[in-house]
């Protein structure tokens, strides 16, 4: 090609930019957003993958249904493939925080190696904010979306487990605050899994040093294997490095489980055995204890009885002995009266013998008185005598005197002397007298002397006998206590009895309980997961897949419109010039050389236009797309890798198309002799068309509607390629919100036409519908809940022929009833569906994909055979396969009662409030596994179908534009096609809007 | 002089749909070398279509076509792009000017193919457009462009020179100069040249006239002594 022709086809590109530009951009349009969308999935994976290799993600997440003690752990180590082993704690427990409560998992962090490179520190965590836990007390918290962390830096977080146990068992703490926020590769939704405990839903993980927990065994061995971070996380390479690893692991689970088995085995035995023993000490030290007791109380109800027994006798002798002693008193008495009648008769004799004493005394006396005064008269004479003696001085006298006075005196002595004979005569008379009133004195005192001893005697007696009785009372009162301290002895006794023999029978039944358990006890299973088993894990990779799907069909119909684009572009482009390769062919030149022009005029554009479009979709698209799922995934940006494949791909398939669109172009020109060229190009001779032989429409038509219809029939082509970009951009248009609503109905319509119930209680234990139980009752009595319906549901595989799929079977008590929780009927004519004995009904899709129809045979594995069923009926549905059956035809089928352990409840109201009232009150029943609602469900469908709106913004922006430039280019080219056409027209003088009119038609 | 073309029995048939135009028919003469030769016919006359068979640009429907005892009539379409290229140059009503190309390129962009070109810019010179040679065809005007045109097709050195009305889009003086320079190339380099046209006047100053009536000759004319282009008026 030479150089003038080369300067040519630059100026012409240079000189009018505008078509150059129109396919440049929609071929930069039509890769772009090829090469964008179709790189975005792959961009996610990688991304994903960097994000999984840089944090270590575990390749291997090892669950036991007795978790791991170190022994295990030890078994896992001796296996060579795996780099790092990291056995760690994990546990659902309620935080309450700002008075709310919720589940949270608590995941162990081994503090110890956060910092450090060990492989054995697997899901590394990245610190977003705050700081690592330094002592004990503090706990992260997840970081979540980032925008308001749900327990930010600060918070006090006290712990309880929701279950029987307390915190302690398994927390050194119970309050925590928190110190960082972090984010973990083991979580990259925000969809927490569920628990059994609380609200059923759990709604944040949290990390604490692994120091913190008192678990005895690990929950969880995470494992990394070697040279697995080489190979692309989501490619087959991976799995394939995986997969013997983990039939390996496996292989040491089964054996460490039989292992394990037998160690609890054994340990619960001895256990036993000891409780055994404990319970047989028990049983016989209580009956010793009892024994013992029995004896005491028996001698002690024998002293009472000794003593009752004594004192009676005693009493019984005491009153003898006081009779006698009665008697004796009386006799005594008797005697004592009977001297005491002896004494007054005595006295009364004495008292007469007195009486005559006194008087002849008083004679006596008197005459003893007479004798006293003679005496006295004498002895006064004497006296004066005497006296007068003295007086008397004459001797003779005197001598007479005195002889008188010695008569005189001889006289009084001798009366003296008669008087004191008599005087005692009377004195012994009077003695005797008083003698024998002293005798009777004497007697009389001897009387009262008995009579006092007799009295002092009886008052002796009496006090005796008071004392006597006084002590027989205290001794009754005594015996009395004493036997009843002996009942409530007794009765304390029978209580101790029956207290030690309840907790006997009770220490018994828990023995009988255990061995039931240990007979229960099923060997601890290991379950090996790879990380492509994890949920988040699938569900990062179905969306990148989602983008995928859309990137098979939408992208190549860009393509196909940029080529069509282009196409008209380069053929109006050489039908423009056609005088110009006219000129050229006269000239001499090859066709190849001309048609170059327009090959590189095309390819250029082209080229160009795909490494602008590649280079921005492979930036922007995956970027706004990815962005757009990081609302709903934590990940770190995307790391946009240019994706040789699609580029490759894209710019081969653009650039051949349009450069072959540009050959085609000029094939047909080239093709001509130069002097054809050289003719301006006859325009294409107007026809009559057939709506011309229809004369009542024909006639009926304005002038310048019979000329847009005769133009639309005379551009054919064009009018084609019009009528093809337009609707394949509205296509698109369509197809974008279509798929947006149709997705979004989907979510409505399943749960709210074909799912009827609100809530769903899956049971930990299977129940059969004869037995009662709690929930059940409370079901039945909740005012919050209208109805119920036992179901069972379980994964089965079904099959036609080779084909081979898993549905959910569900299994119904009440065929009838399941019309007001599930509709079953048919999509198009809404013909309700009944659940009949002899068959299944299918879900919709399931039909499809095993190509079955009613009436046809199906099978479903159970036990590695193959059981024959009948389809009775293909049901709407619009979320995942399921098999109806009615719980006849299970029994019938698996030869076995349904266990029920799913049941579908209809709710009064869907207020969260409620619900969340609700879930708490039903977990706190026995035997339940969890609680969901529709509502929430749904909610989780609806964020997926929100991600897939961007996805669906972008494709409606995309084809908007895409829309547009078709337009812009095939009106562009309307236009300059027929410039003398419209220069006639106006010419003749049309004004401008009726040559628009004209044009545009 | 020996018969340099040589036309026998050309006749050229368009189909226009289901419509058969028969554009030449029968149509025989010859032209030998160094000769001005003018083509006149009133329009539709075929002369054209003669012209466009002459320069390889179209194939003769039968006939036979020899062109320096070469048959050109039988060629291949690539074989006649050969004979273009190195043998014609063809000067058109509307100059046919690349329009994105400055003269001297669109000079060039024949002498680039061509196997002992002269030079474009020399042969600008001699067509009087020194001055103008960088300047784009659209700032030149009609006379010049078509000075461009011929400096175009004499630069590619041909056999032959054919020129299809190369007055008719101009105005007496500027079409007057236009011929003197046809007729000098002519006589100067004594290069065979044909020209078409509707305009009688200029046959005078050929050295041959052949007339086309209804796809046939009418009559041929040799002119002994031809007149120098200055001295037609018409």
């Amino acid at each position: 090609m030479g150089n003038s022709l080369m300067k040519d086809t630059f100026r012409q590109i240079l000189k009018s930019p505008g078509r150059y530009l129109a396919i440049l951009l929609i071929v930069a349009l039509g890769v772009g957003f090829f090469a964008g969308i179709k790189a975005t999935a792959p961009d996610m994976k990688v991304t994903a993958d960097k994000y999984f290799d840089d944090y270590r993600l575990m390749d291997f997440w090892l669950i036991s249904t007795m978790g791991f003690n170190e022994k295990d752990v030890e078994a896992l180590k001796r296996l060579e493939a795996i780099e790092g082993i990291q056995p760690s704690y994990s546990i659902d427990l309620l935080a309450a925080f700002e008075g709310n409560e919720s589940v949270v998992k608590v995941i162990s962090l081994p503090l110890d190696k956060v910092n450090s490179n060990d492989p054995s520190y697997i899901n590394k965590i990245k610190l977003v904010e705050g700081r690592l836990p330094e002592k004990p007390g503090e706990i992260l918290a997840e970081h979540g979306n980032g925008i308001n962390p749900t327990y930010p830096i600060g918070s006090k977080i006290k712990f309880s487990s929701g279950r029987d146990e307390d915190i302690s068992e398994f927390l050194k703490g119970d309050e925590y605050t928190v110190v960082g926020l972090v984010e973990t590769p083991l979580y990259l939704s925000f969809e927490r899994g569920s628990s059994n405990i609380g609200s059923g839903k759990i709604s944040s993980f949290m990390m604490l040093p692994q120091g913190e927990f008192k678990l005895e065994v690990y929950t969880d061995i995470y494992l990394t294997v070697k040279e697995a971070r080489e190979a692309m996380t989501y490619d087959d390479e991976y799995d394939e490095i995986l997969d013997p690893i983990k039939e390996k692991l496996e292989e040491i689970g089964q054996k460490r489980a039989t292992l394990r088995y037998d160690e609890i085995i054994k340990e619960a035995n001895e256990e036993l055995s000891k409780a055994k023993k404990e319970l047989a000490d028990g049983e016989r030290e209580l009956e010793e204890e009892l024994e013992k007791a029995e004896r005491e109380l028996e001698e002690a109800r024998k002293k009472i009885e000794e003593g009752e027994e004594e004192l009676e006798k005693n009493e019984r002798n005491f009153y003898s002995q006081i009779q006698k002693a009665e008697g004796l008193l009386r006799e005594e008495e008797k005697k004592l009266n009977k001297a005491e009648g002896e004494y007054e008769r005595n006295l009364a004799l004495f008292n007469e013998k007195k009486v005559k004493a006194m008087e002849e005394f008083q004679r006596a006396e008197g005459e003893i008185l007479q004798a006293e005064r003679e005496i006295t008269d004498r002895e006064a004479e004497l006296n004066s005598l005497k006296e007068g003696l003295s007086l008397i001085k004459d001797e003779e006298e005197r001598a007479k005197t005195q002889a008188l006075i010695q008569y005189m005196e001889a006289e009084i002595n001798k009366g003296k002397k008669e008087l004191v004979a008599a005087r005692n005569k009377l004195e012994a008379g009077k003695a005797d007298l008083i003698q024998g009133e002293k005798e009777l004195e004497a007697a009389k005192l001897a009387i009262e002397e008995g009579r006092a001893r007799l009295e002092a005697e009886w008052e002796n007696l009496e006090r005796n006998k008071r004392e006597a009785l006084d002590s027989f009372a205290a001794a009754r009162r005594e015996l009395a206590q004493g036997r009843e301290e002996y009942e409530k002895g007794y009765e304390e006794y029978l209580k101790a009895k029956e207290e030690g023999e309840r907790e006997l029978r009770e220490a018994r039944e828990k023995i009988k309980e255990e061995e039931e358990k240990l007979k229960d006890l099923k060997k601890p299973e290991w379950y090996v997961l790879k990380r492509s088993q994890t949920r988040d894990y699938i569900d990062y990779e179905m969306a990148a897949d989602r983008i995928d799907a859309v990137a098979s069909v939408f992208p190549v119909f860009f393509l196909a419109i940029a080529i069509l684009v282009s196409l008209t572009s380069m053929t109006r482009m050489v039908d423009e010039e056609r005088t110009y390769i006219g000129t050229l062919k006269a000239l001499g030149y090859k066709n190849m050389a001309i048609a170059s022009k327009y090959l590189i005029y095309a390819a250029s554009a082209s080229i160009i236009g795909s490494i602008i479009g590649l280079l921005i979709g492979f930036k922007v698209l995956p970027t706004v797309i990815f962005n757009a799922y990081r609302i709903m995934y934590i990940m770190p940006p995307i790391i946009g890798q240019f994706n040789i494949k699609y580029a490759l791909v894209s710019i081969l398939v653009a650039v051949l198309s349009t450069t072959l669109a540009a050959w085609l172009a000029c094939r047909h020109e080239l093709n001509e002799t130069p002097a054809f060229l050289l003719r301006p190009k006859a325009p294409k001779p107007g026809k009559r068309i057939w709506l011309e032989k229809i004369p009542f429409i024909w006639s009926r038509m304005k002038f310048s509607q019979k000329v847009t219809a005769r133009n639309i029939f005379r551009y054919k082509k064009r009018m084609f390629m019009t009528i093809l970009g337009v609707s394949g951009c509205t296509a698109l248009l369509v197809t974008g919100f279509g798929l947006k609503d149709s997705i979004v109905s989907i979510v409505a319509k399943q749960f709210d036409e074909i799912y009827k119930y609100q809530m769903v209680v899956e049971l930990q234990e299977g129940i059969d519908e004869n037995t009662d139980h709690e929930v059940l009752d409370f079901l039945e009595q909740d005012s919050r809940i209208k109805d119920y319906l036992l179901t069972r549901g379980i994964v089965v595989d079904i099959g036609k022929g080779n084909i081979e799929k898993s549905v959910n079977l569900f299994v119904t008590k009440d065929s009838e009833k399941i019309h007001d929780f599930i509709i079953l009927r048919n999509r198009l004519t809404k013909e309700k569906l009944s659940l009949e004995e002899e068959g299944v009904i299918l879900s919709e899709k399931i039909a499809k994909l095993l190509d079955v129809q009613v009436g046809d045979q199906i099978y479903i594995v159970h036990d590695n055979e193959r059981i024959y069923v009948k389809i009775t009926g293909i049901t709407e549905h619009y979320a995942d396969h399921y098999m109806y059956m009615s719980s006849s035809l299970y029994e019938k089928l698996y030869n076995k009662g349904v266990e029920y352990q799913r049941i579908l409840a209809h709710t009064t109201a869907t207020e969260k409030e409620l619900e969340d009232k609700l879930s708490q009150h039903i977990l706190k029943l026995n035997n339940i596994s969890s609680v969901y609602f529709t509502t929430g469900i749904s909610d989780s469908y609806e964020d997926i179908i929100g991600s897939l709106n961007y996805v669906v913004i972008v494709i409606i922006v995309a084809a908007g534009a895409l829309a547009f430039i078709v337009l812009y280019n095939l009106t562009n080219i309307n236009i300059s096609e027929r410039f003398r056409e419209i220069a006639t027209i106006k010419v003749l003088g049309f004004y401008d809007s009726e040559v628009a009119n004209y044009i545009y038609r | 002089m020996k018969e340099f073309i040589r036309l026998e029995n050309i006749t050229k048939i368009y189909k226009m749909g289901e419509v058969e135009i028969r554009a030449l028919n029968n149509i025989s003469f010859s032209i030998d070398k160094g000769q001005f030769v003018v083509i006149v016919g009133p329009s539709g006359a075929g002369k054209s279509t003669v012209l466009n068979i002459l320069g390889g640009m179209d194939s003769p429907t039968s006939g036979r076509l020899m062109v320096d005892n070469k048959d050109i009539g039988k060629y291949s379409p690539k074989e006649l792009i050969t004979y273009r290229r190195y043998d014609i140059g063809f000067v058109f009503q509307f100059y046919n000017l690349v329009q994105n190309l400055t003269a001297l390129e669109n000079v060039e962009l024949a002498t680039e193919i061509c196997k002992n070109p002269l030079d474009p810019e020399r042969v600008l010179e001699q067509v009087g457009l020194k001055d103008r040679k960088n300047n784009f065809p659209a700032q030149l005007s009609g006379g010049e462009q078509q000075r461009v045109s011929i400096a175009r097709a004499l630069a590619k050195n041909p056999k032959l020179l054919l020129c299809d009305e190369p007055t008719g889009a101009l105005d007496y003086n500027t079409g007057k100069s236009v011929l003197k320079l046809l007729q000098d190339t002519c006589r100067e380099r004594g290069m065979t040249v044909v020209v078409v046209t509707h305009n009688l006047a200029i046959a005078p100053m050929a050295d041959k006239v052949i007339r086309i009536k209804n796809g046939q000759v009418e009559g041929e004319e040799i002119n002994k002594n031809p007149l120098p282009v200055e001295r037609i008026e018409w």
